[in-house]
């Protein structure tokens, strides 16, 4: 056999252990999070009750963790064994699309020592940050007032249901059952008098797990498609916006990652061979091809509530792009707030800065302590 | 946009593509150089000549500011993928361009010359240079292409004959009783005839010497 091909297939098998892996971390997560009980369960849900913290404990974690993909796969862990709701986790996925572009923007700061570059790359960066706020700025306030994406999500995970979706994805929870059962009571039996010790090591062993695998998956789809990426490039910069959104979400279907794809894109831009214009759709695209890790989870768990808050998850995201990019005006709003804070930064670099500090960490994490001191 | 659509997942692997397109300057710079000797050494009529010349020169540039953009969108999605095949191109694609500016500075001296060459004066000075370096091209496209050791290897000696050569032209000229219009043309042809030597050496030897060896004359492997 080539060399080629049994790399290959090393490569198909190490995806498919790692998504395994993956899994059996969400219902891990799971178990952990009803080990707790019902008191644990009603802090949570005190806490999230507020839809503007929600939305903060979105942005801050998944700042921390620096991975959409991440915190949408934990709290539809969470959905599904009852520690949140769905209307409680909505804002949370918002926040998450918010938080996940910390990362493209730290990339971005890498580029500080040349100012010509840095401008690029902070409006290369921000473009992300600006869609993402601008999209919640109009969609939270509505989905607040009527739940209409929880509605429409609902909708969509019963009409899947009632195909047999559930039937067609149960063999995931049947595959997955018995490690989660058996690692479950293995570190429950280390902790036979303090059961609730034994559930904190139940979910530190799960978002270890969680981590891991997403780290390595991304690591490892990223070589198989970059090459293929690399040869389809050009043939998807500055030409056709659908065709922009399109690459950019299948390859980050295929990395799992929406940060990689942002992450490419920024020195690009910064480098000054594609604008940042041709990078916007790919962004865009990147928001929804994101989506697919949440919607595994969900479908790993079988359960109705997880299938409809990964389903907010993808709406969330396509009548995002659906409502902005289509129309030129609307189009020109995140290019242009971009571009704006990339020249501030070429003036002054520590706007950049503060920016990044403000928006993903300082603020977020203030109103939060500040909700809780409150209470 | 459909087809578009469907498409877009194909493209040409990086190198395949870099490749083509250095293949393609290094032609249009051979291209070149036949056209302006033919015009300036045989005094042949050549329809559209500037025109050829300058869009033969413009899509060698074109080529060039593709490659180079090539290579950053490589690094940047590839870091640690043909680092050295990169620096390398970045490097020749310079000399590859350089080529093609010297054609075009040939093609000036024609605008510059009085009167049509006398053939026979410049064969007694020149003794084959231009057909030596005409095969010059050849081979150092065959040498980069087909990454072709022993025709790089040959470059040091095939740049020296000439180099030396001209420098010997330059000399005569220079103790010679010919008119100014001509001495000076010949000069110029000359040390444009050097020049297009070097940097077709830099190109075939690119092949044969590391990253930090470029365009060095390496005595070991002569």
């Amino acid at each position: 056999m080539k060399k080629e091909t049994l790399k290959t297939i090393l490569k198909f098998a190490a995806v498919f252990a790692l998504l395994y892996f993956f899994l059996v971390s969400i219902g891990l997560m799971g178990k952990a999070f009803k080990g707790f009980g019902k008191d644990f369960a009603e802090a949570l849900l005190n806490t999230t009750s507020n839809p503007f913290i929600g939305l903060f404990v979105g942005i801050f974690a998944t700042s921390l963790v620096q991975s959409s993909s991440t915190t949408t796969s934990i709290i539809v862990g969470m959905v599904a064994a009852g520690t949140l709701t769905v209307s409680g986790a909505v804002p949370i996925i918002f926040g998450a699309n918010i938080g996940t572009t910390v990362t493209n923007s730290l990339v971005a700061l890498g580029h500080v020592s040349r100012r010509e570059e840095f401008k690029r790359a902070i409006a290369g960066a921000t473009i992300h940050d600006f869609f993402n706020l601008i999209c919640v700025a109009i969609l939270f306030p509505i989905e607040l007032a009527t739940g209409f994406l929880q509605k429409m999500a609902t909708w969509l995970a019963n009409a899947f249901i009632n195909f047999g979706g559930i039937k067609f994805t149960s063999p995931l929870k049947t595959a997955t059952t018995p490690a989660i059962s058996g690692i479950k009571h293995f570190i429950l039996d280390l902790f036979p008098s303090n059961h609730t010790l034994g559930y904190i090591m139940v979910l530190v062993i799960a978002f270890g797990m969680l981590y891991v695998a997403l780290f390595f998956i991304v690591k490892v789809m990223k070589s198989m498609v970059m090459k293929q990426t690399e040869a389809a490039f050009n043939n998807v910069i500055d030409k056709n916006g659908f065709v922009g959104i399109l690459a950019g979400a299948l390859f980050t279907f295929l990395v799992q990652s929406s940060s990689i794809t942002t992450s490419i894109l920024v020195p690009l831009i910064a480098s000054g061979i594609i604008s940042v214009e041709a990078a916007f759709p790919i962004t865009m695209g990147a928001n929804i091809g994101t989506t697919a890790t949440a919607m595994l989870a969900s479908f790993a768990t079988g359960n109705p509530s997880a299938i409809i808050i990964a389903f907010v998850h993808l709406l969330f995201n396509v009548i995002g792009v659906s409502c902005i990019y289509p129309i030129a005006i609307f189009r020109k709003i995140p290019i242009k707030l971009a571009k704006s804070l990339g020249e501030l930064a070429f003036h002054k670099r520590r706007y950049a800065i503060a920016y990044v500090l403000s928006l993903f960490f300082i603020i977020p994490g203030l109103l939060i302590m500040i909700s809780k001191l409150l209470k | 946009m459909f087809k578009n659509i469907l498409s877009f997942w194909k493209g040409r692997e990086f190198l395949e593509q870099a490749l083509g397109e250095f293949k393609v300057m290094l032609t249009n710079s051979q291209e070149m150089y036949t056209l302006v000797t033919r015009k300036l050494i045989d005094n042949e009529e050549i329809e559209d000549l500037e025109d050829k010349i300058y869009t033969l020169d413009k899509e060698i540039n074109e080529n060039e500011k593709a490659i180079r953009k090539r290579i950053v969108e490589h690094l940047i999605m590839q870091p640690s993928v043909d680092v050295s095949v990169c620096l390398t191109l970045m490097s020749v694609v310079k000399d590859a361009e350089r080529l093609g500016d010297y054609c075009k500075n040939l093609h000036e001296i024609i605008d510059l010359l009085d009167k049509p060459i006398k053939k026979e004066i410049y064969e007694d000075l020149f003794n084959g240079t231009d057909t030596q370096l005409a095969e010059f091209f050849e081979k150092t496209k065959t040498a980069f292409m087909e990454s072709d050791e022993d025709i790089a290897a040959s470059s040091w000696d095939e740049k020296k004959q000439i180099s030396k050569r001209c420098d010997e032209i330059i000399e005569k000229l220079a103790k010679s009783s010919l008119d100014v219009n001509t001495a000076v043309c010949f000069t110029l042809i000359a040390r444009h005839f050097k020049r297009l030597s070097s940097h077709l050496t830099n190109i075939a030897t690119s092949v044969i010497l590391s990253v930090d060896e470029l365009d060095y004359f390496d005595e070991s492997r002569k």
